[in-house]
């Protein structure tokens, strides 16, 4: 059923890739996730020049903390010791360059048994707080969770080409670009493949400036640097992403504050801090690392996920009347 | 006034001297920041007697249907199209990239500034790959790569997978200026040349200058629009 699934979505998100370029991309991740040594590339780090960041966290981020709990790669070292923290001529950080999440949270960012049923195996997940793993929804909202994640997988919001939410943007499997604009206004722009989404994040201390009644998918971040660490302020979150496949979910309330702490020049660890009084008990974390993209020449590629997914609509609709969808015919 | 400030840039060019433009920090042209991108839904601009068509465009041209215009079905305008497209742009420079961050159908275009080769496995896509490199002044985009999926414009003029696009992006004092060509010798019989002149964006107090665009709500209007071909009203 996962692979089924997942072929599905491959289908339709891929289809302009060929099978050519997704088997160079798998081999990508293969190699990247055997934690073979690094090759030098374009993003292959420099001889080390920069100092030791001031502040930073000894022994590993949160992710590290935990043993990268869960996901693809996390908590994962290179090989080959990483140097410094790069920095930029201002003294910030330099966190230019591809990196990949280890997320892992794509199917369920919480510690979860396996749900054969929606395609979910048994896992950690990413939740590192509170410590059973578990995302600590009122009890409306796990009995929603269930009603969802079993009965209306039709709604996830990935399936519908919808732009991602955060934390679930950064968790995404794919790659992501990082870019540090020098000039007076100060930005960190992440820039993803998967669902073409991108942030642009100001980093000059300024507000929020919208309304408490406007809702984007990816919300309003505003960060700014705490020593080394960027904090993103992520408010004005819509009620429409999922975090997962698994139907874990928030209300438009969500109000998330995010941790990229850059611990050596290949690694940075990410914590979200996630609230929202309408759905959850209590504030709970997400952690995991961040590692640097090894692979010589990566270039992000074309996502193409648009809208009207007649595919998933129909295959859910054959699927919940009962019917087998495994050998359905080609279109 | 304008007559003193004419001889200036008069006497400045006789001297050879590049009018004072924003630079960054390593002395390149400085294109950060917000961009208002012109509206330019038909490439002809009414001159469709110039079009140096060959006669597959020429028929492909008079066949196309409006309704089916991919982006009513959310796919990406493709290139160059995104640059007539009439939202917002913010544009990011770094030594190593020049990001093109748009508002329509939240794309983006990191294009590398080291003149780099294309990829020799290219595989056709709606944006197509893009390089880049600088000649003095003028930063200059290498698109290829580029699907038969996109239209150029709005007015429905089409190309091939051999489509071959070349911008040359300068800064002015107050605006971007656009020079690009449309190489697509099985539609076109020689380069077809445009510019477009890409003004500052406003500030709009109280909003994010770059809103969330989201082309993915099921769009079930597209089969209420109208055909253009009479044979199918």
């Amino acid at each position: 059923m996962r692979i089924e699934r997942q072929r599905t979505k491959m289908r339709n998100r891929f289809w302009e890739c060929s099978a050519g370029a997704i088997a160079a991309a798998a081999t990508a991740v293969v190699f990247w996730m055997s934690g073979a040594p690094p090759v030098k590339g374009q993003d292959a780090p420099p001889a080390p020049q920069a100092t030791p960041q001031e502040g930073a966290p000894k022994g590993g981020g949160p992710g590290a903390a935990k043993g990268g709990r869960g996901g693809r790669g996390g908590g994962k070292a290179p090989a080959v010791p990483a140097g410094p923290v790069r920095r930029l001529p201002n003294g910030k950080p330099d966190i230019q360059g591809y990196w990949n999440a280890g997320g892992g949270g794509l199917f369920s960012i919480e510690a979860t048994e396996a749900r054969k049923q929606i395609g979910v195996n048994a896992g950690k997940g990413i939740v590192v707080d509170p410590a059973d793993g578990k995302i600590p929804y009122q009890p409306w909202a796990r009995e929603k969770e269930i009603d969802l994640s079993e009965n209306h997988t039709i709604e996830e919001s990935d399936a519908h080409c919808y732009t991602s939410g955060i934390p679930h943007m950064v968790e995404a499997q794919s790659s992501f670009q990082i870019l540090q604009p020098e000039g007076p206004a100060e930005y960190v722009i992440m820039i993803w493949e998967y669902m073409h989404n991108y942030r642009i994040i100001p980093t000059d201390g300024r507000p929020h400036v919208l309304p408490s009644n406007v809702h984007l998918f990816a919300g309003d971040p505003k960060g700014h640097w705490e020593g080394d660490v960027l904090v993103v302020d992520d408010a004005n979150q819509n009620a429409r992403t999922w975090f997962d496949i698994a139907a874990n979910f928030h209300s438009d309330q969500i109000h998330v504050v995010e941790r990229f702490t850059p611990m050596d020049e290949n690694r940075i660890a990410y914590e979200a801090l996630i609230e929202d009084p309408k759905v959850y008990t209590q504030p709970w974390k997400v952690a995991f690392n961040i590692n640097r993209n090894m692979t010589p020449n990566y270039r992000n590629m074309e996502f193409s996920c648009w809208e009207g997914e007649h595919d998933v609509t129909e295959k859910y609709t054959l699927e919940s009347q009962g019917a087998d969808t495994k050998n359905l015919p080609k279109k | 006034m304008k007559v003193g400030v004419l001889l200036l840039l008069c006497l400045a060019a006789a001297a050879g001297q590049t009018p004072q433009i924003p630079r960054t920090a390593d002395g390149k042209p400085d294109f950060s920041g917000y961009w208002n991108l012109p509206y330019f839904p038909n490439m002809a601009q009414n001159k469709e007697a110039e079009v140096p068509y060959t006669p597959e465009g020429l028929a492909a041209f008079k066949n196309h249907d409006a309704k089916d215009d991919p982006t009513s079905l959310c796919l990406y305008p493709g290139v160059p199209r995104i640059m007539s497209s009439p939202y917002p742009m913010q544009i990011i420079q770094t030594h190593d990239y020049v990001a093109m961050l748009f508002e329509y159908m939240q794309l983006w275009r990191a294009i590398p500034t080291d003149h780099r080769p294309h990829p020799t496995n290219l595989q056709p896509s709606f944006m197509g790959d893009s390089v880049g490199w600088w000649e003095g002044d003028t930063f200059v985009i290498d698109t290829i790569g580029l699907n038969a999926k996109t239209w150029l414009d709005t007015a429905g003029h089409q190309h091939s997978d051999q489509l071959h696009v070349t911008e040359r992006l300068t800064r002015t004092s107050e605006t971007l200026v656009l020079d690009f060509t449309v190489d697509d010798p099985p539609m076109y019989s020689k380069p077809w040349n445009h510019r477009r002149v890409i003004k500052p964006l406003a500030q709009r107090p109280g909003l994010p200058m770059l809103l969330e665009y989201s082309c993915n709500e099921n769009n079930k209007d597209v089969q209420h629009l109208i055909s253009t071909k009479p044979e199918q009203r």
